[in-house]
């Protein structure tokens, strides 16, 4: 089965036939528009984002396509024709993982989406027997506490360490080793499930409020996920969360442990869950 | 009847005290960890104790050892309101003394479920 890349482009570009072309029965390139609801559905690869021209206005863009992708941590390769210094400054200041020359050779842009890809799909052994329980305890808990139905978008696993968002709470856990599950949301989502929570009590958001709902609903998920795995291979110890808040921060874990993410979506906005432990 | 709410999670104490309103149980008096908990029995007699497992300093079996062997606190029935649904954790709190679970998240029926072993009027509204 050929694997996904998407492509942010206008379709009838020689330089759009001539990439369907070349990557046929390697990869399936599949087109996406430059403004984003969601991060994509299906596992991929990366983004190749093709422009004619660079212009000014393309670095915004680009950002907010960086934006709402990175909780699924794709890797976005800006392809141009003779990119300058400048234009190839403004892409990478504005996310892009690389820049590639539309007139060189095509092979050259897969390659930089096969370097940059930190992302692995999930053995089903593993989906069902460790991920599948904080995915089902996450889905019931957002569902109780949000009062929406919230939906797995993509399950992945990465080699990379880094996931970025403006909420994470985090809760230890210690199984064979030491190992941390992440609830990270964007601020809009955080907002927003705690609007929910709080609306209810007759109380308003502040930020101290949020780091309370997003601590108590990982507690939660992380709770109900410990249940479900008690007498499993899986079988882990908890502590309690604690709330990292900050655009944009980055939760890095312990190198060389494997890092397991669901990204979801819902009425509350996007959101992931990130299973960092041994197994 | 007074209502004592031991949770470390100020989200978690509002939540239970809106649900608790809703029972009619709208004593209460709040404590964010064991050690609060027990300050707060020190001061303040109480008929019932929602008590959460996981919480920094005294945490939830800190709290039970702590009241069972208490002459005078150890007939005050606790109820644990926990996000660990882990079975032996369960089991652990009652054997050394809780008196019924409750594990999150729940609305008012479950807590009601819970309460209802050991509030009467409960079992039977």
């Amino acid at each position: 089965m050929s694997e996904t890349i998407y492509l942010v482009a206008s379709d009838s570009s020689p330089w759009v036939q001539q990439l369907r072309a070349h990557a046929h029965a390697k990869y399936d390139i599949v087109p996406l528009p430059t403004a984003l609801d969601a991060p994509p559905e299906r596992p991929a690869r990366g983004v190749i984002v093709y422009y004619e021209q660079v212009h000014s206005s393309n670095s915004l863009q680009f950002s907010r396509m960086r934006e709402d992708m990175r909780l699924v941590d794709l890797p976005l390769v800006a392809v141009t024709h003779q990119p300058t210094a400048a234009s190839r400054a403004r892409l990478l200041a504005s996310g892009a993982a690389a820049v590639c020359d539309a007139d060189a050779e095509l092979e050259l842009v897969f390659k930089e989406i096969e370097n940059r890809c930190n992302l692995e799909p999930v053995v089903d052994e593993i989906r069902k027997g460790l991920l599948d329980p904080f995915v089902y305890a996450t889905l019931i808990t957002i569902r109780e506490m949000a009062q929406c139905e919230p939906a797995v978008q993509v399950v992945y696993r990465k080699t990379g360490y880094r996931i970025f968002g403006d909420h994470s709470a985090l809760v230890s856990v210690s199984a064979s080793t030491e190992g941390t599950v992440v609830l990270s949301f964007p601020r809009a989502s955080s907002q927003e499930l705690s609007r929910r929570m709080l609306e209810p009590l007759g109380v308003a958001v502040t930020e101290e409020l949020v780091q309370s709902c997003l601590a108590e609903t990982a507690n939660i998920i992380v709770g109900q996920a410990k249940g479900a795995l008690a007498g499993t291979p899986y079988a882990f110890a908890m502590s309690v969360p604690t709330v990292i808040a900050g655009t944009n921060h980055e939760v890095r874990y312990k190198p060389g442990l494997p890092c397991l993410v669901a990204s979801f979506t819902s009425a509350i906005g996007d959101f992931a869950l990130q299973l960092c432990m041994a197994f | 009847m007074k209502v004592l709410i031991v949770d470390d999670s100020a989200i978690m104490r509002m939540m239970l005290k809106s649900m608790l309103a809703q029972l009619d149980l709208i004593d209460v008096i709040e404590a964010g960890s064991g050690t609060e908990g027990i300050e707060a029995l020190r001061k303040t007699p109480v008929s019932l104790v929602l008590l959460d497992l996981h919480m920094p300093q005294m945490d939830g079996f800190g709290f039970l050892e702590a009241t069972r062997q208490d002459p005078s606190w150890m007939q005050i029935p606790v109820v644990i309101v926990s996000s660990d649904s882990d079975k032996e954790q369960v089991e652990r709190a009652l054997q050394m003394g809780a008196r019924s679970y409750g594990s999150k998240p729940f609305h008012v029926r479950g807590l009601r479920e819970a309460l209802g072993k050991v509030v009467p009027f409960l079992q039977s509204s």
